[in-house]
């Protein structure tokens, strides 16, 4: 599995021009944009955008908002960067911290006129059984997440799929490493026991003991 | 994996959630071409934009000329500031001259306002309306004056004070 991940990063990675700006950093290509660098842009968006999408993704469960915010986000950022503070932030830091505020402001639009139903996947194909099996599970789990509360869903989203360590994650969402923690660890306990009515649905049930 | 039974039908295990949540993170939206499109889009307006404002504070730290519309309209009809600089050029030098005025100027003037004059200094004059000749004597003393109103040389000018 892990192999497929990385090959549906690198495939579309690898046609881009930009691997002379591989070594370099996210900040120094935005210091480099700041300058006018049309280059350090474009390098930028290829970094940065699946990262950004993929979390936007997640919180919202709706991918043309997602790919909404997902512009929004970088917008500002190519905004900032002939004012941004070298060494203060990482780029990633301030970028996840902008897609939570953006997609905490949606959610909260969206609450208010009652569209918390949620989508079924469009591309099901019954033809590919294991995909399916995949497809239903992730759902399984983002439905989890969304039943969690706001804060504990974005600290398990960045802790546990998105991969940062807990003193990022309390840069992001701007509270304490304990703070982070102790979401982290309900939020987990809380998916827990909400995928637990559907383990059959998840494949588990025949996990090791 | 050493929870006990009851709990576990309770739970998911934390194995159970890891392995969801690495599918998950597998599983990662590839931005369409579109999106990045858009996005490339708008860090090329800030650039062009930003660009733009750079330019508008260049443009309005540099000190902007005070000239009267009327001195920049004379300036551009004489054909610039070349051909002013010549000009006044040409202007110091012809005072200089008229400061350190030739002999025969001077002597020129104070002959003809003192009333005596020499035929051969006026014949040598290097203006024409005042050439006389030697046959009209009679007039001399008249067209000694209008020789003066002529030329006001710097000594009439120091003597009147």
């Amino acid at each position: 599995m892990d192999l497929s991940v990385r090959l549906r990063y690198a495939e579309p990675v690898m046609t881009m021009p930009f691997d002379a700006l591989n070594d370099v950093s996210d900040e120094a290509l935005l210091i480099a944009f700041g300058n006018g660098d049309a280059a350090s842009a474009r390098a930028l968006t290829m970094r940065l955008t699946p990262k950004v999408l993929g979390y936007a993704a997640r919180m919202l469960r709706d991918r043309a908002e997602a790919e909404d915010v997902a512009q929004e986000a970088m917008l500002r950022l190519w905004k900032i960067a002939p004012d941004w503070r070298q060494g203060e932030a990482k780029v990633t830091t301030w970028l996840y911290r902008v897609v939570t505020n953006l997609c905490t402001d949606r959610l909260r639009k969206a609450r208010g006129t009652g569209l918390d139903e949620i989508a079924e996947p469009e591309d099901e194909r019954p033809s590919q059984e294991a995909v399916l099996m995949q497809r239903q599970r992730l759902d399984a789990l983002e439905t989890a997440l969304a039943s969690l509360p706001d804060r504990q869903r974005e600290a398990v989203v960045l802790r546990h799929i998105e991969g940062l360590g807990n003193p990022e994650i309390a840069e992001i969402l701007e509270i304490s490493v304990e703070a982070v923690e102790s979401l982290t660890a309900r939020g987990k306990r809380a998916l827990a026991k909400a995928l637990a009515s559907q383990r059959k649905i998840l494949g588990f049930e025949d996990d090791g003991s | 994996m050493t929870d006990r039974d009851n709990k576990r039908m309770n739970e998911l295990t934390d194995q159970a959630l890891d392995a969801l949540f690495s599918e998950a993170r597998a599983e990662t939206a590839m931005p369409s071409a579109d999106l990045m499109a858009r996005i490339m889009a708008d860090a090329e307006a800030e650039i062009a934009a930003s660009a733009a404002a750079e330019r508008a504070r260049i443009e309005s730290l540099r000190p902007q000329p005070q000239r009267h519309p009327l001195i920049a309209a004379m300036v551009a009809a004489l054909g610039g500031w070349r051909t002013v600089a010549g000009l006044a050029t040409a202007g110091v030098a012809g005072l200089g001259i008229g400061l350190g005025a030739p002999a025969a100027v001077t002597s020129l003037a104070l002959d003809g306002y003192g009333g005596s004059y020499s035929i051969g200094g006026y014949s040598a004059g290097s203006d024409g309306s005042v050439v006389l000749s030697a046959e009209t004597r009679s007039d001399m003393t008249s067209s000694g004056y209008v020789l003066d109103a002529f030329v006001p040389s710097f000594y009439d000018l120091a003597a009147e004070g």
